[in-house]
């Protein structure tokens, strides 16, 4: 059987005090799309974070294609670059291009020449649907844009696994859509994806597999048809009826 | 009561050779000074923004003796101690661009806090989240962003040197003040000479104040 991409073994993380992962354990396989649902509090883009060491887990374990994740700056830094993260607020770099945000790091980081660089970069924006904007600075481009070009920019690092907080929670509705839709494809070309997520409909879509948080622990998780239509921890059964109840939205059948 | 008092304007033309070294060793010196700040600014800023907490315990102690006391205070305790601790001789510029250097370290470190700060913490994680290191960040990404809010404030700080120098006549540096001072006691012309050497000043460090103020509102505008 094939190493898993991704493998937390008993996570524990704790904010002095607030102990906010109660042992997480869990395995993503190579091509595997795994969407994270849960209430808010329950530790999930805690558990995101960890994955690639943003915040130090207190106790447990993380191993990365089979390695146990490093302590040491520079190898924690080389993990990093094969790991990567879409955020929340975009986190575009606004004193540069599209462009320059999206070859800094092949370049800076994977020493990659400048030109292979950049023709990675047009080839990414082609594939977002955003080719026109590669010259400009990010606060001329909408926010469903400039998340556009933040998958673009991680994607660019040709990384093993692809991490999103909650990528569209930020975003008006009207432009939740054009990032879901590279999500999509992304899915499809076969990218192992840990999605931090409210999007149920997208969950349901796309993900092989939904895990439930709460309270620090998973505390349920299995194919998207048998959570949605059959979900068996009471926990789950509440937020799902607090969710898809009050959005008035019926998960399809 | 009418002030029996015939202004000789040409004075100080007439002393403008000494007048003139005076002005160019102010320049000097406060130069030196602010690089000296500048270089030993980031490090000390760096410190007081660092999550270790007995390096920013040590640094906000460094910075609070330094804009707690005063720089002639400062200057006189270099003045004599220094030699003492070190056991060579200074001479009094050396002694002045240190205490001007070091005094203005304390600024220069909360210039650089603040720019520094200035950056949102979620860029500074998306360039880790990309693998990027600590000073690839630093330079790349920090640095170039934080420069826009730091120019005016350490331009600002340079007028400020510039006009501290003046300080450093209580030991003796022949800078612009010593000189003018000079000047009008053996000429007995202080209205002319020291309106003069004020006249200096202001010609000086205004062109800077403009450029800040026009940089100050530049900055505020949004992008």
């Amino acid at each position: 059987m094939a190493v898993p991409v991704v493998k937390i073994t008993d996570l524990h993380k704790s904010f002095g005090n607030l102990h906010v992962l109660k042992g997480v354990s869990l395995e993503v396989s190579k091509g595997e799309v795994v969407a994270m649902i849960g209430p808010s509090g329950s530790g999930k883009s805690t558990l995101l974070r960890c994955i690639n060491h943003l915040e130090a887990p207190t106790s447990g374990q993380i191993y990365i294609e089979g390695n146990l994740f490093p302590h040491r700056e520079s190898e924690i830094n080389r993990v990093r670059a094969e790991i990567g993260m879409v955020f929340q607020m975009f986190n575009l770099w606004p004193h540069m291009t599209v462009l320059n945000n999206i070859i800094e790091a092949p370049v800076r980081v994977k020493k990659m020449p400048r030109e292979k660089a950049v023709e990675i970069a047009q080839n990414l924006m082609k594939k977002i649907g955003l080719s026109e904007k590669i010259n400009e600075y990010p606060a001329r481009l909408s926010g469903g844009q400039q998340q556009r070009v933040a998958i673009a920019r991680a994607l660019a690092m040709q990384p093993k696994v692809m991490l999103f907080d909650e990528v569209t929670s930020a975003l008006d509705p009207e432009l939740v859509g054009e990032v879901l839709e590279v999500m999509k494809l992304l899915a499809e070309e076969g990218m192992t994806m840990i999605v931090v997520t409210h999007e149920m409909q997208f969950a349901r879509e796309v993900a092989d597999r939904i895990v439930f948080l709460a309270e620090g622990l998973i505390a349920e998780s299995g194919p998207p048809e048998v959570i949605f239509s059959a979900p068996s921890h009471p926990k789950t059964k509440q937020f799902l009826a607090r969710v898809l109840g009050s959005a008035g939205r019926e998960p399809k059948a | 009561m009418k002030l029996r008092y015939y202004p000789d304007w040409g004075v100080a033309l007439r002393y403008w050779p000494e007048i003139a070294h005076g002005l160019v060793l102010t320049f000097r010196i406060s130069l030196l000074a602010f690089l000296l700040a500048l270089a030993l600014g980031l490090p000390l800023g760096l410190c007081r923004l660092s999550k270790h907490r007995g390096a920013q315990r040590i640094a906000m102690a460094f910075i609070e003796v330094l804009r707690g006391t005063p720089e002639m205070v400062q200057l006189l305790w270099l003045y004599y101690v220094l030699p003492m601790v070190l056991g060579i001789p200074l001479t009094d510029i050396t002694t002045g661009v240190l205490m001007l250097g070091i005094s203005l370290t304390a600024y220069m470190a909360e210039v650089y806090r603040s720019g520094i700060s200035s950056v949102t913490r979620g860029q500074i994680e998306a360039a880790k989240a990309l693998g990027m290191s600590q000073i690839q960040t630093l330079s790349r990404i920090v640095i170039p962003q934080a420069m826009r809010v730091m120019i005016p404030p350490m331009l600002n700080n340079y007028v400020l040197v510039l006009k501290r120098v003046s300080l450093l006549m209580a030991i003796g540096v022949p800078e612009l003040m010593y000189s003018s001072q000079r000047i009008s006691s053996v000429t007995y012309r202080p209205l002319e000479v020291l309106s003069f050497a004020a006249l200096l000043y202001v010609l000086v460090t205004y062109p800077a104040t403009l450029l800040v103020r026009r940089l100050e509102a530049r900055v505020s505008t949004p992008t």
